[in-house]
């Protein structure tokens, strides 16, 4: 593995507004397409209190995310390693306390993954769906923020709210997006152009667009036999476009690495405090 | 120093040495009224006002004064107003002004059962003055309790009015924060050690100084069910710790109601349901 870059790691969160559009499946595959490109990747299943990262990788964990709320539990206990590179950090379910973390809480665990992850080259978060304050701190402190949508009028709406959300609340302006379940190139095109002009009319920034991904039911079979796209059916459109979008975001850290410091910049968490 | 005003201030070392005998012969018997006693002293020459003041100035409202000119009335009176200054005092650390340790402790008892009941963090903070000793040691008491006294109206300063501020001992101050994370309780133990650190003390014989502070602070949820005492022994340790890392420093003790057991109770859906539910297991 490539380690020259250690201490470097770019940290990614997957964000939708809208539930159902296919963020879980994204984040594992950009994932495992990461990974196939040499890039040491740690996937962190940030669905809080109702997790399925793991269910996608047909693994059932012992431990998870909110052990790391132990004072005594460190990162190392709670990694699962899925293969060379690549590992992973399940979340729990059921667990309606911990949906909506406070500003505390989440300090303790991204203090803790601050400290101890330097060896990877990219962090992916897989956030829940919604706005709930802890779907917008954890996109605040993480350094890219990928937004998945599709082509319905709901999820369009859904996403775009969020992008409005953590412009006006933490002045964040970059936003990637992947346009999901696209028919063709051009649904997924003008998919984006709507939201493109919508967030240069009325919040004056320019979106940029990560890639489209088509329709395709090896996704769902994918689902169903538990296994990541990526190994159920590496040759599926989904999968070549999914790589294509890897390669993108593995060009964009390379451009990143001078500025990386630590992957979740928690200083956004005390800021967050004092303005309310 | 004319004839009067000699009497009265021999008046007040007697009173602080009698109160003091008084304490310790009631500390050694133990409180028993039925063997009680009024002590007195007649004054000749003074008046009650001059009395009054006197008590005000050694706080000492125990001491009542009795008048020989036969009105009952200024007599009354007085005893009425000391009556008033002792329940204001018995919450107050004399000093600073600032609640003295007993009703501390009866106010973080009642924050801590409120925040039992509405699960908003609560925040307690131990601020030590460092090297206080040789303050005392060097420059005086006197010095010391000015030190003491600009500290207390600094953190006064700080607090918001829902906040409780007591002395908790010595040099020892203790800060409750209802409504408070434990971010937000860092962020304020980082602004009172600035803020401490630069108070400018003026004094005529040894120059200004400046004097630092240690503080150790702990958080509360109100997750389960703690005793009182078991919060501030938390906060203590930490302030114990930024002593032994070199002082001038907050330490925190982090949420005390959380840990690795009441997380897994919190989550109900286990990894038995989870196989049970998709029938296949690769990893466990």
């Amino acid at each position: 593995m490539d380690m020259k870059d250690s201490n470097k790691s770019l940290s990614i969160s997957i964000l939708s507004g809208k539930g159902g559009v296919g963020k879980t499946n994204i984040a594992l595959n950009l994932a495992y397409a990461l990974v196939s490109m040499k890039s040491p990747t740690l996937l962190i299943d940030c669905d809080l209190g109702l997790a399925n990262l793991d269910i996608l990788l047909g693994i059932t964990p012992e431990k998870n995310l909110e052990y790391l709320l132990g004072p005594d539990t460190r990162v190392e206990d709670v990694l699962i390693t899925l293969e060379h590179g690549l590992e992973f950090l399940p979340a729990a379910s059921g667990v309606p306390e911990l949906v909506e973390w406070d500003n505390d809480l989440q300090t303790i665990i991204f203090k803790k993954l601050n400290n101890s992850l330097s060896k990877y080259h990219f962090l992916i978060l897989d956030l829940g769906a919604g706005i709930n304050s802890t779907v917008i701190n954890l996109a605040a402190i993480s350094r890219f923020k990928i937004i998945v949508v599709t082509p319905e009028p709901t999820s369009l709406t859904d996403g775009y709210a969020l992008i409005k959300v953590l412009k006006t609340k933490h002045n964040i302006k970059d936003f990637f997006i992947i346009v999901n379940m696209a028919k063709d190139k051009k649904e997924g095109t003008t998919t984006f152009q709507r939201l493109k002009l919508a967030c240069e009319n009325f919040l004056g920034i320019k979106i940029n667009l990560l890639g489209i991904i088509n329709e395709d039911s090896n996704v769902s079979m994918a689902v169903v036999n538990q296994v990541p796209l990526f190994k159920f059916k590496r040759d599926s459109i989904a999968c070549k476009n999914m790589e294509e979008i890897a390669m993108k975001v593995k060009k964009y850290r390379e451009l990143l690495v001078p500025e990386l410091t630590l992957p979740f910049n928690l200083d956004i968490l005390k800021k967050n405090i004092n303005n309310t | 120093m004319d004839k009067k005003e000699s009497n009265v201030k021999k008046i007040e070392e007697e009173l602080r040495i009698i109160q003091k005998k008084l304490e310790e012969i009631i500390d050694k018997n133990g409180l028993n009224t039925k063997q009680g006693l009024v002590v007195f002293r007649p004054a000749c020459g003074a008046s009650i006002e001059e009395i009054k003041k006197l008590i005000q100035k050694t706080m000492l409202y125990e001491w009542n004064v009795l008048s020989l000119s036969g009105d009952i009335v200024p007599t009354v009176l007085t005893f009425f107003e000391n009556l008033e200054q002792l329940k204001i005092l018995a919450k107050k650390d004399p000093l600073t002004g600032l609640l003295n340790r007993k009703q501390l402790n009866e106010v973080v008892t009642i924050e801590v059962e409120r925040c039992y009941r509405t699960k908003q963090p609560l925040c307690i903070l131990f601020v030590d003055l460092d090297d206080f000793k040789k303050i005392n040691d060097t420059m005086g008491h006197d010095v010391g309790d000015k030190v003491l006294i600009e500290v207390a109206n600094n953190l006064k300063t700080q607090c918001r009015k829902t906040d409780s501020i007591g002395r908790y001992g010595g040099e020892e101050f203790v800060i409750v924060l209802p409504s408070t994370s434990l971010v937000q309780g860092e962020l304020t133990g980082e602004r009172i050690r600035n803020s401490i650190k630069n108070i400018e003390f003026e004094n005529k014989e040894h120059g200004s100084f400046r004097v630092t502070c240690s503080i150790g602070l702990c958080c509360y949820k109100g997750r389960k069910k703690i005793d009182p005492e078991f919060l501030l022994k938390q906060a203590d340790k930490a302030l114990y710790e930024a002593k032994n890392k070199g002082k001038d420093r907050v330490v925190s003790a982090g949420i005390v109601d959380i840990d690795l057991k009441s997380v897994e109770k919190m989550i109900r859906v286990n990894s038995e349901e989870k196989n049970f539910l998709f029938g296949k297991t690769k990893q466990k």
